[in-house]
């Protein structure tokens, strides 16, 4: 009200760290060591590492290509770059990308509940809670809470890797060896799996304006992505050394079946714990992709925040009752994996140079 | 000019008129007719006779200015209208008005009616001083000052209502509290145009942020060390007329979990007692509806010999435990209310015997299980622990739906009611201020303010949370200085 908008929604840079790694961190990492280590076997563990670090180098482009131009964020890049028609289109596709991802956590959270714990609970129940929450938070709330709720869940949830360590008491190390036997092609494979997972950093291209320190957000984006991948990596050589690779093979929720032997005197089936507070691993995720669907909507559109709001609430939950079945929602999920593999791990280093070559040819015609 | 006229008088006479104790006394002095008018309910009549009457009969030449000057009595006040001698005279003040002047006087000869200074009730304390502040509002403007001696201590005015007017003073602390806060109390009590207010507690509600959330946005104490510990931090009180409590403001959610107590005690043992009793709210809120959801939807995660003792004392109760456990907090509810409602004597004995009586007959009868009434017990005293009575009235009240909660989708539903109370906290603000700081946003040097409690050497500087204009209280390289051995 006294205050100008801006200095009342930036967010110190710091929070930039719980940002990226709490987008970053979703429904993946509960069942991503089967996927990989269908591909990689017991290299898995390496493709995660080697995931990691090309997204430090994405990173790093995606923070140089905001700083190229006054443009900063993804919306205003495309029309600067594309015109203001091809500009649209490719808004549009990262709103759609949004979309997905979005939906796709939605779809997986709840299945996951209720596959684990209320079998008769129908799907577009548990989603149209999802989708209620969602809007509720953002309601009134905006990026300012997008900001608390990961920087609260963060604390509120990593307290979990702490359990995840006790499954290592049964763990046969003899099953990371040999090690270095995946030939690069499977490797690749490995590395395009981990995607999914990994997928959330992207969200810097939207966030970037609303950052005090500019100069500092790099710094934190990399600390985030690089305790997402450490973390990514330590529950994936976890599992190869718990499961026999036989087992490991089906099973679609690793981290969660390794839960099911952790024990405190007071609790027994530490999944059934673990499960709902996921609720807030993915509350960030929900809001985050919600939120950046709305700014895109106000890009693409010119309509506002709120009503933007609402309209790809309604939307998400159309698509999300499409999906009813277990092998869809794993086909749903590996499409917005490829999809987003393309979008965040690849197109960067392109939208950098097509930037690069825009503000050097107006530079030149001035 | 109102008062040319003799018959002037009257006027003020029929603005009075519902009034049977209106005395309108006429004295002869030098020839003039000397009124004196008062409502003598209201007055001090030693008072009255001492200093004005008795005064005015020794004048040797009498005139308005001359009375203004002369007359033995603080506070004195020329009225050009008989409307505003009227209002003078219905707060106790006695008019004077001598034949042919234009001007009218009116002194102070008023008594008011209060309590005595007692010991606090609602905050009650061990530790620390125990006098609380009482109805009126000259009373506690006293108390303050002589809690604050500050020379920058500012206590503003500001009238509110129209009907039936209630002063409202504004204290802080000139060069401490955050000048925007200080505009935006001033601005929203200046913005309410009401006919009257009856508290403050209904005051707070009016300068409330958030209209439909069931937390409360502002501090209420009646603890004048608490008011002034609270000001030197850098927040702000508000005063009200005919009113007990004083509002603090901006007010975070830890600072309805603090107690004065926190800062006499030793830090070690207020920084216990902090854990122990933000434990005991959060096992206030979550136990009833952890038990609702493990027992209806997940036993599993129950250790076996665990579940044999449940399995048993739950052995002969028919019902759900959704309605077990409302049936139980709704009886706690009801023994709580009763208790609040009675006499003291009566209340104490209905309690106890309520208690007993109706626990052990309950699980007799097979309403309960014994392990429910032992978590009803639990999160009722968990409860009373909130050294704010609203904020203890709150958790009462918050367990209800997220036992709801519980028993619709389990142990994900008590996490989905985390979740919205975690959203709903983070966009609440006091005064514009966010509600969950320290936490977020983070302020890493306010924990001490906050959740523990330090050493008081490390309180070197005010907390940042209430943005104050100037946060040095001592220097902390001179408190944290070593000395040498033998030195």
């Amino acid at each position: 009200m006294m205050k100008t908008p801006n200095e009342r929604l930036s967010i110190n840079a710091y929070l930039v760290f719980f940002l990226v790694h709490t987008a970053q961190i979703g429904l993946g990492i509960v069942g991503v060591q089967r996927v990989i280590f269908v591909e990689a076997r017991q290299d898995a563990w390496i493709a995660v590492l080697l995931s990691g670090l090309w997204i430090h180098l994405v990173v790093f482009v995606i923070c140089q290509t905001l700083k190229l131009s006054e443009h900063d964020n993804i919306f205003s890049l495309h029309t600067f770059v594309y015109g203001r028609v091809f500009g649209w289109i490719a808004n549009a596709a990262v709103v759609v990308y949004f979309l997905m991802a979005y939906t796709s956590i939605l779809l997986g959270y709840v299945e996951m509940a209720l596959t684990w714990m209320y079998p008769d609970f129908p799907l577009w129940g548990g989603a149209l809670i999802l989708v209620i929450l969602t809007v509720y938070a953002l309601y009134g709330g905006g990026f300012r809470l997008v900001a608390g709720v990961s920087f609260l869940t963060f604390f509120m949830a990593i307290w979990v890797v702490v359990v995840v360590f006790q499954p290592l008491k049964y763990a046969e190390w003899i099953h990371l060896l040999p090690i270095f036997e995946a030939t690069p092609k499977q490797m690749m494979n490995g590395v395009l799996k981990t995607s999914y997972t990994m997928l959330g950093f992207e969200v810097l291209y939207i966030i970037y304006p609303f950052v005090k320190e500019k100069e500092r957000v790099h710094r934190y984006a990399q600390i985030g992505v690089m305790l997402t991948t450490f973390l990514v990596a330590a529950v994936t050589v976890i599992a190869i050394a718990f499961f026999s690779p036989k087992q490991l093979d089906v099973t679609i929720w690793a981290s969660l079946s390794m839960f099911t032997i952790v024990k405190f005197s007071f609790i027994e089936r530490f999944e059934y714990i673990v499960i709902p507070l996921w609720l807030l691993v993915i509350l960030p995720n929900l809001l985050m992709f919600m939120w950046a669907m709305t700014r895109g909507g106000k890009a693409l559109f010119r309509i506002k925040q709120k009503y933007g709001l609402f309209l790809f609430a309604c939307l998400s939950f159309a698509v999300a009752i499409i999906f009813e079945k277990r092998a869809t929602i794993n086909e749903f999920i590996d499409q917005v994996g490829w999809y987003g593999f393309w979008l965040s791990f690849v197109y960067p280093f392109f939208l950098y140079v097509f930037v690069r070559m825009k503000t050097w040819a107006k530079g030149s015609t001035k | 000019m109102w008062f040319t006229k003799k018959d002037r008088i009257d006027d003020v006479a029929r603005q009075l008129a519902h009034s049977p104790d209106f005395m309108c006394r006429r004295i002869e002095c030098k020839g003039r007719n000397v009124y004196v008018l008062f409502l003598s309910n209201l007055i001090n009549h030693a008072h009255l006779h001492q200093n004005v009457l008795s005064f005015i009969h020794e004048q040797q030449h009498i005139s308005i200015d001359q009375l203004a000057r002369c007359l033995p009595i603080g506070a004195v006040s020329i009225c050009e209208t008989e409307k505003e001698m009227a209002s003078y005279i219905r707060d106790g003040w006695a008019g004077i008005y001598i034949e042919k002047e234009k001007r009218g006087l009116v002194v102070n000869i008023a008594e008011k009616v209060e309590r005595s200074l007692e010991k606090a009730e609602t905050e009650s304390l061990v530790l620390g001083p125990k006098m609380s502040f009482t109805e009126s509002i000259d009373t506690n403007i006293r108390i303050l000052r002589q809690n604050v001696t500050d020379p920058k201590l500012v206590t503003e005015k500001i009238m509110i209502g129209v009907r039936n007017p209630l002063e409202v003073r504004v204290v802080y602390i000139e060069d401490i509290a955050d000048e925007t806060n200080v505009q935006t109390v001033k601005q929203r009590l200046e913005e309410l145009h009401i006919d009257e207010v009856i508290d403050s507690s209904v005051l707070a509600q009016m300068l409330d942020d958030h209209a439909y959330t069931i937390f409360p946005q502002y501090l209420l104490t009646e603890l004048p060390d608490r008011l002034a510990y609270s000001l030197l931090k850098g927040r702000i009180g508000i005063f009200v007329d005919r009113s007990p409590t004083v509002i603090i403001c901006p007010t975070t959610f830890f600072s309805f979990f603090e107690t004065t107590e926190d800062i006499y005690l030793r830090w070690a043992m207020s920084t216990v007692l902090r854990a122990v009793r933000m434990l005991g709210i959060f096992a206030s809120i979550f136990l009833s509806p952890l038990y609702v959801a493990v027992i209806t939807y997940h036993y599993e995660v129950i250790p076996s010999a665990l579940l044999l003792t449940i399995g048993e004392s739950r052995s002969r109760v028919p019902f759900p435990p959704v309605i077990e456990a409302l049936f139980l907090e709704f009886m706690i509810e009801l023994l709580r209310e009763a208790g609040a409602r009675l006499p003291t004597k009566v209340g104490q004995t209905m309690g106890i015997v309520g208690g007993i009586v109706l626990g052990q007959a309950a699980v007799d009868a097979g309403f309960t299980s014994n392990v429910l009434i032992i978590i009803v017990a639990l999160s009722a005293l968990g409860s009373f622990t909130a050294p704010s009575y609203e904020m203890g009235a709150t958790i009462r009240i918050l367990r209800f739906p997220i036992i709801l909660l519980a028993a619709f989708w389990g142990l994900v539903g008590i996490f989905i009611g985390v979740s919205i109370l975690l959203i709903h906290l983070l966009k609440m603000t006091s005064l514009g201020r966010p509600y969950l700081s320290p936490i977020y946003p983070f302020r890493f040097t306010d924990m001490k303010y906050a959740l523990i409690r330090l050493p008081v050497r490390f309180y070197h500087q005010r907390p940042k949370t209430n943005r104050p204009q100037n946060s040095r209280r001592f220097s902390w390289r001179e408190a944290m200085k070593r000395k040498d051995l033998d030195e």
